[in-house]
């Protein structure tokens, strides 16, 4: 398990993260969502161990994480903005992540190669964007790391090809229990990828859920009375938000869907619709509960 | 180990920077295999027994220079290069390997390359002088100069390591690199001349200062001395200083180490880590130049280069900022702290004040000093110069004189050179003084008489050159300008035996006649004393060297039988000559003995009176006792017939006089002169 405890890091004197803190267990799908200048590369490289916080600890397993080779050498970071030993190829970069990861399978890399189509003596500036990602993210997965940090690696990539290193990394997490952060400014893009989802804001995590909990805990209802009514028929509902036109209502509860609607059936309605929400509308709802204006933060 | 060294690593930081240690291997071994093939070649025209065996220096391995001037900070650039650029750090940053184990793998890569390339190049290098036939190369100058350059390589790349480590930037990588490069030696050499200025007497032979002298900047004296012509082998022969810039290597690479481990990965394409260092790099560039302005106020004078320096100080703060930040804004902001430097001047002055100070209040006393030697300045020795600057005077007299130089130099300390001058104040020697608290001091005195024959004539030194005067031990061979080396040889044997048979007091007489008349007899000696090479000049005298100063003229006489006939037949001419006929002509006669003997005349009847009468056939004689040797030279001008052309015509030989010829050449000069 990865621990981030009361995390601060500071950049001439900007706050880039305040007091964070996290904890994303073994095994999962991270997703870190956040507006540009939120912090989520930052905590990707805090993360890495290529930053020492000003304050606050990291641990992995409980053991600290920065300048220590025994955890490192499980953490493979791929960042937005990739490098490569100039004029290197995949196979020379291949033989330094060897150097450098005592995991490295020649045999996944290969293997990985060979799916994805690249060739690997090609020097890798003759390479596109997307492909470079690709190569990176080979890279990255032939070193077997236990922890896989991803910084918005899919930009760049064809639907094709995000679906393929998607494809690859469920694989991974899936055999070897691969814990996975993918950063992204995009919801849409980690609605279907991440097991759990946090929000970055202005240098700390805002909201901080498990997917699958936030997506079947609010929904939507539209119920319509043939007699008059108003929102406190509804009292025993937790409400997010509430829209009433004439007989119709609309409102987002939270809470147990079956248990809701049969709260609700018991007050014959006229009209009963419970309807899905995505990934973005939760969002949106569950901040406004907080207080925050959700188009402000990822606008 | 596994967490301070990874040989995976190791592997790949010989791989990271073998593009510019292949070209390094290339340049280095070829221009080491040009130089003694270039003088091999040279040599090819040599003929055996006449060629000189050249010993081998240093200096004829110089392309190694460019080995630790350029390559070593080269690699270490292009290994680190990855610290100036924010996705190249992080990603070497997110290494799991502990920093200090990257650092000491990618370093040792490094050092790999350069010890390879100077190995090979080194055994290229000896190879081939071995094989040039007027050569020779001994082990220790090879060992020596090898390490010393290794040893430089490991400076300038410590230097470049630290820089690097400091700073984001390339811009920012060079100009640090020099700032530590030049920095501290330009604060100790501005500190030691600028002491020197202001105190004449201040000599840092013997002073702690001396380490802020060129010579012991290894890198750049080594470059002066090539250029200098001058022996290099002291460069590296000097193993004290070897051990030093060693350990200032060893301090340089584990000071870069350490500030590899502490910098963070966001530093990054920044000039410098943070606010304060970027101040003490813009002061540290500009102070020097500041140092030098006021050097230049208070030891020349000088105030308008001085004031040049100022104004040159502050451009390079303002350009400094430009190149590193790159924003105007800065420049402003920083110009506040353009203070700082302008104080670290004035305290540099204060502090050259006070040392000053410090070395006029701290001259010993007359009877603190045990002893003294005299420092001759410059390679050129005689056997007299060579045993002085290596002999130490006990004499009391002359100790004496020395503290009374002493004082002559404290009350001269501040008078300008024309006062000195007209005070008389001419002489000025470097002394070193030996306390009988066992320490060294060297002044630089001045006084106005000759300090250099008060230690000359130091009894214990006279001693001392007597006895190592005519010692076959120190010689090597001895020469003259125009003998053969057999009879230079003779010469020596027949010198010797009349040197050993003056008594002690005559010895003392020959040795100290002033300036030695130059009889143009003069024997030439090349050897060394106690490993400082000498040439002397021995000059033979009639009364003290009688011997090899028959045999000297002997030698020129016997060469100039054919001058007598050339000299009798230029006589024969003149005789012939009017007034109508020549534009000018004129006869000098010089003793060759005595040098205040001398008779110069233009005058056409006296020279033709002299010739019918003084020089005729029957008196002309050769060589008979060296004390009537003269030297006769004749010039004349004339115009030929046509009146168009100049005729030159001199002629000089050697003649012999008796008493009764000079008495006629007398008269014939008096008649003439009614």
């Amino acid at each position: 398990m990865i621990c981030a405890k009361n995390i601060t890091m500071e950049f001439d004197g900007f706050a880039a993260l305040k007091n964070l803190n996290c904890e994303i267990p073994d095994g999962v799908i991270y997703g870190l969502v956040g507006s540009n200048g939120a912090g989520k590369s930052t905590f990707l490289r805090l993360l890495s161990g290529v930053y020492k916080p000003k304050s606050g600890e990291i641990t992995v397993d409980g053991e600290p994480l920065y300048e220590n080779p025994k955890i490192k050498k499980d953490i493979l970071y791929v960042p937005d903005e990739l490098y490569f030993l100039p004029q290197s190829s995949m196979r020379v970069m291949a033989n330094f992540y060897a150097a450098a990861y005592e995991n490295f399978s020649f045999e996944r890399f290969y293997q990985l190669v060979n799916t994805f189509g690249l060739d690997e003596n090609a020097n890798i500036n003759t390479f596109s964007k997307g492909m470079k990602r690709q190569a990176s993210t080979i890279l990255a997965l032939s070193a077997m790391p236990k922890y896989l940090f991803f910084d918005e690696t899919f930009d760049g990539l064809d639907p094709v090809m995000r679906n393929l290193v998607k494809q690859v990394i469920y694989n991974d997490v899936l055999e070897r229990k691969t814990t996975t952060i993918i950063t992204s400014h995009s919801l849409r893009e980690l609605e279907d990828t991440c097991d759990q989802l946090a929000l970055l804001h202005k240098g700390g995590i805002v909201f901080e859920s498990d997917i699958q909990n936030l997506k079947t805990s609010l929904f939507k209802i539209q119920v319509a009375f043939d007699e008059i009514f108003d929102r406190s028929r509804f009292e025993n509902i937790r409400i997010l938000d509430y829209t009433q036109m004439g007989s119709v209502a609309t409102f987002i509860a939270k809470g147990n869907r079956e248990e809701t609607v049969d709260l609700l059936r018991a007050k014959n309605p006229l009209l009963l619709d419970v309807l899905p929400l995505n990934l973005e509308e939760v969002f949106i709802y569950e901040m406004e509960a907080l207080g925050y204006a959700f188009k402000d933060i990822l606008m | 180990m596994k967490n301070i060294f990874s040989p995976k690593l190791y592997l790949q930081g010989l791989r990271k920077v073998r593009t510019l240690g292949i070209a390094m291997a290339i340049v280095m071994i070829a221009l080491n295999a040009w130089i003694p093939l270039m003088c091999m070649n040279t040599s090819n025209g040599f003929v055996d027994g006449e060629a000189v065996i050249t010993a081998v220096e240093a200096g004829m391995f110089a392309p190694f220079g460019l080995l630790f001037l350029v390559f070593a900070p080269l690699l270490v650039y292009n290994m680190f290069s990855y610290l100036n650029e924010r996705k190249s750090s992080d990603f070497f940053h997110a290494l799991p390997q502990k920093r200090i184990c990257v650092y000491i793998s990618f370093m040792s890569a490094i050092l790999t390359w350069i010890l390879s390339v100077l190995l090979l190049s080194t055994v290229v290098n000896s190879v081939l002088w071995s094989a040039a036939k007027y050569y020779t190369v001994s082990v220790d100058v090879i060992v020596m100069t090898t390490l010393g350059f290794f040893i430089l390589a490991l400076v300038m790349a410590g230097f470049m390591a630290l820089a690097m480590t400091l700073t984001g930037t390339a811009v920012a990588n060079c100009l640090v690199f020099l700032l530590f490069f030049l920095f501290i030696r330009a604060f100790g050499l501005f500190f030691l001349y600028g002491l020197e200025g202001i105190t004449p007497m201040f000599n840092h032979m013997h002073s702690w200062l001396r380490i802020f002298d060129w010579d012991f900047f290894l890198p750049l004296a080594f470059l002066i001395k090539i250029l200098d012509g001058g022996s290099t082998n002291g460069a590296f022969g000097n193993v004290g200083l070897l051990i030093y810039w060693f350990a200032v290597a060893v301090l340089l690479l584990i000071g870069s180490a350490l500030t590899y481990c502490l910098r963070k990965s966001e530093s990054a394409t920044k000039s410098a880590p943070n606010k304060i260092m970027q101040n003490i790099y813009r002061i540290g560039v500009t102070f020097p130049f500041m140092m030098l302005g006021a050097f230049l106020f208070i030891d020349q004078k000088d105030f308008y280069w001085g004031l040049l320096c100022f104004v040159m100080a502050f451009l390079v703060w303002v350009i400094f900022e430009l190149l590193t930040t790159k924003k105007i804004k800065n420049v402003f902001r920083s110009l506040p702290l353009f203070l700082i430097p302008v104080l670290l001047t004035a305290v540099y002055l204060v502090s050259l004040n006070g040392a000053s100070r410090f070395v006029y209040h701290t001259v010993p006393e007359r009877d603190e000093i045990a002893g003294a030697k005299i420092e001759i300045i410059g390679s050129h020795k005689d056997l007299s110069n060579a045993i002085l600057s290596l002999t130490e005077t006990t004499d009391e007299e002359t100790i004496d004189r020395i503290f009374e130089a002493i004082s002559c130099t404290k009350e001269s300390e501040s008078w300008s050179w024309n006062e000195m001058a007209l005070k008389g104040y001419i002489y000025s020697e470097t002394v070193t003084l030996r306390l009988r608290s066992g320490r060294k001091i060297t002044y630089d005195l001045r006084s106005n008489f000759d300090l250099y024959e008060v230690f000359r004539k130091a009894p214990d030194i006279q001693e001392q050159i007597l006895t190592h005067y005519v010692d076959d031990a120190n010689i090597e061979f001895a020469y003259g300008a125009d003998f053969s080396k057999e009879y230079g040889a003779k010469i020596w044997e027949a010198f010797k035996e009349d040197f050993n048979a003056l008594t002690h007091e005559e010895r003392l007489e020959y040795f100290n006649l002033y300036a030695p008349y130059d009889t143009g007899c003069i024997l030439y000696a090349s050897g060394s004393y106690k490993g400082l090479s000498f040439t002397q000049q021995y000059f033979l005298h009639p009364v003290y060297t009688p011997k090899a100063m028959k045999l000297c003229l002997e030698y020129y006489q016997t060469g100039s039988a054919k001058t007598l006939q050339d000299f009798c037949a230029v006589r024969d001419e003149i005789l012939q000559y009017t007034s109508d006929d020549i534009l000018f002509i004129s006869m000098e006669i010089r003793s060759y003995i005595y040098s205040d003997w001398r008779s110069y005349t233009t005058n056409m009847q006296v020279i033709q009176a002299f010739l019918r009468e003084v020089s005729a056939d029957e008196r002309l004689t050769n060589y008979s006792e060296a004390k009537n040797v003269y030297l006769v030279m004749f010039r004349t001008q004339t115009l030929d017939e046509d009146d168009e052309k100049y005729g030159y015509l001199s002629s000089s030989l050697y003649l012999t006089f008796s008493e009764e010829d000079l008495k006629l050449y007398e008269e014939i000069v008096a008649r003439y002169k009614k």
